[in-house]
């Protein structure tokens, strides 16, 4: 593959999800339901706050207020770290320039791959943003093998998410080490396989470049990407967390029991979860450990497979690397994180 | 959502999170010690929410805000419409059964001539595993709430690993006085009634109640 080095701009963090996964609606409506949006904010929580007293006195059942805590809970909790998480992030958005890592990684791609996955250890990064930062590292000449496994390393293993896997599992330090060693050794397995089978002709690659943030102010540039970064994992920490108060509050214990009981059945069921859940890195821990009765291998493989693949990295990946990329990668991450975190599970836990 | 809109949903988390962070309704959900980390993170948040409901920029061409973000609004009015309570006799209900083991093995001598206030968890885990039966012949204050099953009434407390999401249910049935109505908070005062089985043993622990007053939900609902 030949790659016309051009001098392309800092990473920006304008490219996330939404932009890369969806057309962008035609400027005129977008720009009335653009203007109105304040307006549409502000009435909601105006008409919330009047009918307070209707509302509340209607969402009275025991399971209801049951749901509602656990819920909330799981947002108090995760808030802390998503906010510390997506400011250092923006940090590095903003302040660090992308060819930092070039410079680290050795010649040999073979070596190169556990390399970048040791950068993606130390480097926080939420899973949205590493996608759009692994897309730019190919464009610039990168090995794909590399990129790809910072990709799936930066928001799996960083110290964020292991500080707060460590809060959400105390005095389980086992539990830890087992999400740093399992998560690992997906992105260098992922890389090598990408090495030894990987095409170039899958990566259709290029189909949007980055904004050029070099000229315009770097603190608004920060501010931007984390205010971005915090309401997009954010949001799908809601949609996370309400499906976990849900799953604890309204399943039947009997259900609950069953799945929980069968080794393979909790397994399968937790990965399934964090594949449709898609919940940030930095709050998944949070989640994993309200799932209470299932084993520790099942909240384990919870852990490994949410950062390293879900439906919204998927369509990211689809969007960012082309879509015969993402076919191919996403279930083969799938199988390698699933295994993973059972093989760990079982040595370790 | 413009970015006007989305400063507007962050500065309306900030303010969510600083008004539990200050005061005790934090309780409710997650651990004592998680209060400054939450006081920081929700000055963070307003700190980057508020200057952006001010500053418009006209050329917002690339102004394009996620769609999620409009979901970061229900937690928002969750807290502000709903305030939901800390778990109670519903969640303990649900997950009424006995505690695991315990970490520690070693269990230290309980005084004889005062009434012990100790934990509802570590009444179970005493009466439990403790082979030195070190309960035995002891007055035991508990606090916690009534909860029902078919098997009688329990003392009941949630427990956090974490935050409440993955609270576990502490209790120790009870025996001679009538079941208050469920989830009402009570002090109780007795003694543990040795059931002479094995240990570990695998069933509620009971205690023979020598007094019991209602109280109000104590500061502190969790243990």
């Amino acid at each position: 593959m030949v790659l016309i080095r051009v001098r392309l701009p800092r990473v920006s963090v304008e490219t996330t999800s939404d932009e890369v996964a969806q057309e962008k609606p035609p400027a005129d409506k977008a720009g009335w339901a653009s203007g109105a949006s304040l307006w549409i904010v502000v009435g909601i929580v105006g008409a919330c706050l009047l009918l307070r007293g209707q509302i509340s006195g209607r969402l009275d059942s025991p399971a209801f207020l049951d749901f509602a805590t656990r819920f909330v809970s799981v947002m108090v909790q995760a808030t802390p770290f998503l906010v510390f998480g997506v400011l250092i992030s923006a940090a590095i958005s903003a302040f660090v320039p992308a060819s930092a890592l070039q410079r680290l990684l050795p010649e040999n791609k073979a070596l190169a791959v556990p390399v970048a996955g040791a950068a993606g250890v130390i480097l926080p990064g939420c899973e949205c943003a590493s996608v759009p930062i692994s897309g730019s590292l190919i464009r610039r000449g990168i090995a794909p093998a590399a990129a790809l496994t910072f990709l799936l390393a930066a928001p799996a293993i960083n110290p964020v998410v292991l500080v707060s896997t460590a809060v959400a599992f105390p005095n389980r330090p086992d539990m830890v080490i087992g999400r740093l060693v399992a998560s690992f050794a997906v992105a260098v397995i992922m890389g090598w396989l990408w090495l030894r089978f990987g095409k170039a002709e899958w990566l259709t690659m290029g189909r949007r470049t980055p904004h050029d943030h070099d000229g315009e102010n770097k603190v608004a540039t920060f501010r931007d990407a984390m205010q971005h970064d915090f309401l997009h994992a954010g949001g799908f920490l809601v949609i996370g967390a309400a499906i976990a108060a849900a799953f604890s509050t309204f399943v039947p214990k009997d259900i609950v029991d069953t799945l929980a009981d069968n080794w393979i059945l909790a397994v399968l069921a937790l990965v399934l979860l964090a594949f449709l859940v898609a919940i940030c890195s930095e709050a998944d821990a949070f989640v994993a450990a309200s799932f209470v009765g299932f084993s520790d291998t099942a909240k384990l493989a919870f852990m490994v497979v949410g950062p390293a693949v879900d439906v919204k990295l998927a369509s990211m990946q689809a969007g960012v690397f082309g879509s015969k990329f993402a076919m191919r990668f996403a279930p083969v991450t799938l199988v390698v994180a699933t295994l993973s975190a059972v093989i760990v599970g079982w040595v370790l836990l | 959502m413009n970015r006007q809109a989305a400063s507007c949903v962050v500065t309306l988390i900030g303010a969510a999170m600083l008004r539990l962070s200050i005061t005790d309704e934090h309780l409710s959900y997650i651990k004592p010690w998680m209060q400054y980390p939450l006081l920081v993170s929700a000055i963070v948040l307003l700190l980057l929410g508020l200057p952006g409901l001010f500053l418009v920029k006209e050329d917002d061409e690339h102004d394009h805000q996620p769609t999620v973000a409009w979901a970061m609004l229900v937690p928002v009015l969750a807290l502000l419409v709903i305030a939901p309570p800390s778990l109670g006799s519903y969640a303990a209900a649900r997950t009424l059964r006995p505690a695991p083991p315990p970490a520690e093995s070693t269990f230290s001598k309980l005084p004889s001539a005062d009434i012990n206030k100790i934990k509802i968890g570590e009444f179970v885990v005493r009466a439990n595993y403790d082979t030195g039966k070190s309960l035995e012949d002891r007055q035991i204050e508990l606090t916690g709430f009534a909860v029902k099953d078919s098997k009688g009434w329990y003392i009941a407390r949630m427990s956090m690993a974490c935050c409440a999401a993955d609270a576990f249910t502490q209790a120790v049935r009870m025996d001679g006085a009538e079941a208050p109505k469920d989830g009402q908070w009570v002090r109780v005062v007795g003694t543990w009634v040795d059931s002479d089985k094995e240990y570990p043993r695998e069933d509620m622990p009971t205690m023979a109640l020598e007094s019991i007053e209602q109280i109000n939900e104590p500061r502190q609902p969790y243990e």
